[in-house]
């Protein structure tokens, strides 16, 4: 999951402008990298954000410049005075959040402070606004009328994997080459399945254009085809190693009664390999047998996972056939080109 | 003790179908979540309700509505992200909750004198977050909730078709504007009078919170409101607690309404009411 802020100017009226003076994530991670353009005079800027760098709290400072041209005259002669405040509205269509903060005034014509993105009540899309709004009725003018509104700083949130609601594996993308200890061993792998606890799927961002692979929808037909095939891929392998990973949760009690035991990401697991392998039988008789067939070292259920596991190999090799078929197809482009 | 599933968006179709056809649901088309619900304490709610509220007029429905929507809201913890995916109701509205849903908006004209409902699959199935047969009442109790005081609740659910105009209007996000909304219809006895009137008064002040910040009256937010309060979503009511009294019920710290800005709130909405010349 991504998290893009696309901040618009005030081009509704040309004497007011937004500055975007740093992004902070809460609790700390960096956020280096993540901003790729926030001068709003070039159009939309985006920031992304993994939801895997596990923030809470996304702050976006802003420096709010007006030139007091744009206002009533009473209130020109004397800047200082002027009964205004500059208001960032937060709004999030899906999680019904509307929530407002005061931004400061810092010296004559300016006001600064911070807007703040929440992630657990955010989702797809929110948006900040600036309002400039009278302190007090004047004329024509009434208490907290709003006097300008900047176009929408808008904030999406994309869901690019498989998101923890829906109770997939979380995915995470880190450069192998840079962590220590097993991701590092592995740093030639585009991929490695953790089930030490919830399962993870660490992707492998060291490998060239891979994440753009996958994540980048901008590409040819034949790239495509090569991002689904990868995606079948990792998701079968994946699937297939939490299935096994889960099978040792599944332990028969002295009555005889089934039992499973251990993590809790294990129970969902098992019950669904066994409804999956045994769909004719009720879940406790499918859980039993798959006990049994462990104990006893069944080849049944070996050969079914088995089964998954020649899946994969089919899989990888159709990938292998789209890389060269990709690859030929870009000598070509090239050849042509030139 | 169980978990909370979400509907696979690709078995969507099939919940719809299976539904509108009063075919046997797949678990497969639902994944578990690790958001923990007491399922027993949950169904022990639900026919409390249908025994209290077994009525099948206009009025035992909303009363209905009205005392579910505060305990399930206590009863199905989950904060605002979660509680925005339609898929998550899909499968509440289908599964745990589908009792409910069979009495509130019957499928056929099978159940005596009671009509079949229009459109159900938006009750069952339905994006729409104020339209889904369950997530209505808990959007409403969150919205009109403060903190863990859910005394508010109750009312405006009663008002069904005036709740929906209020709740699916962008100010109604605003949680003291919404309190105090609710706070002047009471007082005014405006939820009495009908729905026209209300739907008035929505409209009037929704056209002037174009022109006015509505959360001018916003000040400084602490970061307790809104910090989510992770004890009280980790914890599960009995059933004990879940059928108290609306004034007993427990929600969250977190979302607590600013009594002074709910109070200036309510001054303005109560004198634009003034316009409308509503006594």
């Amino acid at each position: 999951m991504s998290l893009a802020v696309r901040v618009r100017p005030f081009d509704s009226f040309r004497t007011c402008s937004v500055k975007f003076e740093g992004i902070t994530l809460t609790p700390a991670a960096s956020a280096e990298g993540l901003v790729s353009d926030l001068d709003p005079t070039f159009g939309s800027p985006t920031i992304s954000v993994d939801s895997c760098q596990m923030w809470e709290r996304l702050t976006v400072s802003v420096c709010v410049t007006i030139d007091f041209n744009d206002l009533p005259d009473a209130w020109r002669e004397d800047p200082d005075s002027a009964p205004i405040s500059v208001l960032a509205v937060v709004r999030c269509n899906r999680t019904k959040v509307r929530r407002g903060f005061h931004l400061r005034k810092r010296e004559t014509g300016e006001w600064g402070g911070s807007i703040d993105f929440y992630s657990n009540e955010l989702d797809e899309t929110a948006e900040a606004v600036i309002l400039i709004v009278a302190d007090k009725a004047s004329g024509q003018i009434f208490s907290g009328g709003i006097l300008f509104e900047s176009l929408p700083l808008i904030v999406t949130i994309r869901k690019t994997d498989a998101s923890d609601i829906e109770g997939g594996p979380r995915i995470t993308w880190k450069d192998f080459t840079k962590e220590e200890g097993w991701l590092r061993e592995r740093a030639s792998d585009l991929f490695y399945v953790d089930t030490t606890d919830t399962p993870v799927i660490y992707l492998n961002s060291s490998i060239p254009n891979f994440r753009d692979l996958l994540t980048d929808e901008e590409h040819p037909p034949a790239f495509d085809a090569l991002r689904i095939q990868t995606t079948h891929m990792i998701a079968i392998s994946a699937r297939y190693q939490i299935y096994v990973d889960s099978l040792d949760a599944i332990a028969i009690d002295e009555d005889g009664q089934v039992l499973i035991e251990g993590a809790d990401w294990k129970t969902g697991c098992v019950e669904l390999l066994a409804k999956t392998l045994y769909p004719e039988m009720i879940i406790t008789d499918a859980l039993k047998q798959c006990h049994e067939d462990l104990t006893e070292r069944h080849s049944e259920l070996l050969g079914r996972l088995l089964s998954i596991s020649q899946e994969s190999v089919k899989l990888n090799r159709g990938l292998a056939k789209c890389v060269a078929k990709a690859r030929r197809a870009g000598d070509l482009e090239s050849e042509e080109l030139a | 003790m169980n978990v909370i599933h979400v509907c696979k968006r690709e078995s969507l179709p099939l919940l719809t179908a299976a539904i509108l056809e009063r075919r046997p649901l797949d678990h497969s088309w639902f994944c578990a979540t690790d958001i923990k619900f007491d399922q027993v304490a949950l169904e022990g709610l639900l026919y409390a309700a249908l025994d209290k509220f077994h009525g099948k007029d206009r009025f035992s429905k909303s009363e209905l509505d009205a005392y579910l929507a505060p305990r399930l809201h206590s009863a199905l913890r989950m904060n605002r992200k979660m509680a925005s995916d339609h898929l998550v109701w899909a499968w509440v509205a289908s599964v745990p909750m589908v009792k409910f849903l069979e009495r509130r908006w019957p499928l056929s004209n099978d159940d005596g004198d009671e009509k079949k409902a229009k459109n159900p699959e938006w009750r069952y199935v339905g994006r729409n977050l104020f339209r889904n047969g369950v997530s209505r009442l808990w959007w409403a109790a969150e919205l009109l909730r403060s903190g863990p005081d859910y005394r508010l609740v109750e009312d405006p659910i009663k008002a069904v078709y005036a709740f929906q105009f209020v709740s699916e209007l962008e100010y109604s996000w605003h949680r003291e504007f919404t309190r105090a909304f609710a706070r002047v219809c009471l007082d005014l006895d405006l939820f009495e009078k009908g729905s026209e009137v209300v739907k008035d008064l929505s409209k009037r002040v929704n056209a002037y919170a174009k022109m006015q910040a509505i959360e001018f009256a916003d000040d400084e937010t602490d970061d307790a409101v809104n910090s989510q309060d992770e004890i009280w979503l980790s914890r599960q009511p009995a059933l004990v607690e879940l059928t108290a009294p609306v004034a007993e019920l427990v929600g969250p710290q977190d979302g607590k309404s600013r009594e002074h800005v709910e109070e200036r709130l309510y001054t303005w909405i109560a004198k634009v009411a003034t316009e409308l010349k509503v006594k």
